[in-house]
C-alpha cells in the first residue's frame, strides 16, 4: 500500500515536473517575443526617456525574399525636482521652463530599414512629445538565397529641444543559406510521441559539391515526423544567417527543410566562409 | 461588435494556443531544421487544428458575453 502510495507521488510529481516544464517553455517562448532588441529608459535630470526597439528578420516563403520589420516605440515623463537655493530664495524648480517646452514640443521617430539596396530612411512626425507612440517599418527585399547583403535597422528619436534621445538597432550582414541534407537514417532521437502522431530528430549530413563543404548552414537534425509517415530522404534546407561583424561564422538562428525524393545528387551549397 | 471582440479575444486565444501546441511538438533549437511538411501535417493539414481554432474563437465569444468590456 506504501509503495503504490510513493508511486502515485511520484507520478504526481512527473506530471507536475511536465506541466513546469511546458509552462516555463510557453513563457520563454513568449518572452523571447516580447523582448525588444534595444530598450533604454534614461533617468534625465529633467525628463525621463523610455524607448525601445524591436528588428525582426525573417526569410519570405518564397525562400527568395527577406522580411525585416523595425519598430520603435516609447514616451518621455518630466520630472520637476526641487531646489534649494539658499535662505533668500528659496526652493527653485529649474526645470520648469524646459519642462513647459516639453509640453509643447513634438518628437520625430526615424527608422532606417535596409536590406541590399531594398528600403530607405523613414520618418514619422512630429507627434506629441508625452504621448505614447509606435512607429514601425517592414521591407521585403528580393533575396538571392547564398548572397550576403548589409543590412541596417536604425532607430532614433530626436527631440527639437534635447537632441537625439534615443538610438537603437544597427546594422550588420545577413543571407540566405541554402544545404541540402541527406537523411542518415538513425537514430532518431528527441521524439514526441502522440495519440496519432510522432515527430522525432533525425540525424542528417550535408550534401553539397566539394567545393562548398562545410556549407554555411551546415545542421545536424531535422525535426519530422516519423509516423504516420516515414521522413523524407533528403531536404532542402533554408535557413536566415546573421554575420555581425561582416567577418567569421554566419550565425543561423532556425531552418526549414523542404522534403526530396529520392535519389539526389549532391550540389553547390552556400558557401561564403572558410 | 460583441461578435467582434469575441473573435479578437478568440484569435488571440489561438496565437498563445498555437504557439505553445508547436513548441511542445517542435522544440525549436539551433541546428535543427523543422521540416515544413510536418508543420504543415501538424497545423493546416490537421483537423484537430481547426477545431482548436473554432473551438477558441468560441471561448472568446463566450468570455466576451459573460464579462462584457465597454471601449
Amino acid at each position: 500500500m506504501q509503495q503504490l502510495l510513493v508511486k502515485l507521488g511520484e507520478r504526481k510529481e512527473n506530471r507536475s515536473m511536465k506541466w513546469k516544464i511546458t509552462f516555463a517553455f510557453v513563457f520563454v517562448v513568449a518572452c523571447w517575443l516580447c523582448f525588444p532588441g534595444n530598450a533604454g529608459a534614461q533617468q534625465g535630470y529633467c525628463f525621463n526617456s523610455s524607448y525601445s526597439s524591436y528588428t525582426s528578420t525573417t526569410v519570405g516563403s518564397d525562400h527568395a525574399s527577406i522580411i525585416q520589420t523595425v519598430q520603435t516605440s516609447g514616451y518621455i515623463s518630466l520630472n520637476n525636482p526641487a531646489v534649494w537655493a539658499g535662505p533668500l530664495t528659496g526652493w527653485i524648480y529649474p526645470c520648469t521652463g524646459s519642462n513647459n517646452q516639453m509640453l509643447s514640443t513634438s518628437h520625430t521617430y526615424n527608422i532606417r530599414n535596409l536590406v541590399g539596396s531594398t528600403g530607405g530612411n523613414y520618418s514619422q512626425g512630429p507627434t506629441p512629445a508625452l504621448n505614447y507612440n509606435t512607429y514601425s517599418i517592414t521591407i521585403t527585399a528580393p533575396a538571392t538565397p547564398g548572397t550576403v547583403y548589409s543590412s541596417d535597422s536604425t532607430a532614433t528619436v530626436v527631440c527639437p529641444i534635447a537632441g537625439i534621445i534615443f538610438t537603437g538597432g544597427g546594422s550588420n550582414f545577413i543571407e540566405i543559406a541554402y544545404t541540402r541534407l541527406f537523411n542518415m537514417g538513425g537514430p532518431w532521437t528527441n521524439c514526441t510521441i502522440g495519440k496519432v502522431t510522432t515527430v522525432c530528430d533525425i540525424p542528417v549530413k550535408s550534401w553539397c559539391g566539394m567545393s562548398t563543404t562545410p556549407p554555411d548552414y551546415n545542421p545536424t537534425k531535422v525535426r519530422a515526423m516519423t509516423f504516420p509517415f516515414a521522413p523524407a530522404s533528403f531536404w532542402d534546407a533554408y535557413a536566415l544567417c546573421i554575420r555581425p561583424l561582416g567577418f567569421g561564422p554566419f550565425y543561423c538562428p532556425g531552418a526549414v527543410a523542404l522534403d526530396l525524393p529520392a535519389p539526389q545528387d549532391a550540389v553547390d551549397c552556400t558557401h561564403n566562409w572558410q | 461588435m460583441m461578435v467582434l471582440k469575441g473573435t479578437l479575444l478568440g484569435a488571440l486565444l489561438f496565437f498563445l494556443f498555437s504557439l505553445a501546441y508547436l513548441g511542445y511538438w517542435i522544440r525549436p533549437r539551433v541546428g535543427v531544421a523543422i521540416s515544413v511538411s510536418t508543420l504543415k501535417a501538424l497545423t493546416i493539414r490537421d483537423p484537430f487544428y481547426w477545431l482548436a481554432f473554432i473551438g477558441m474563437i468560441g471561448i472568446g465569444c463566450l468570455i466576451v458575453r459573460a464579462w462584457p468590456v465597454k471601449l
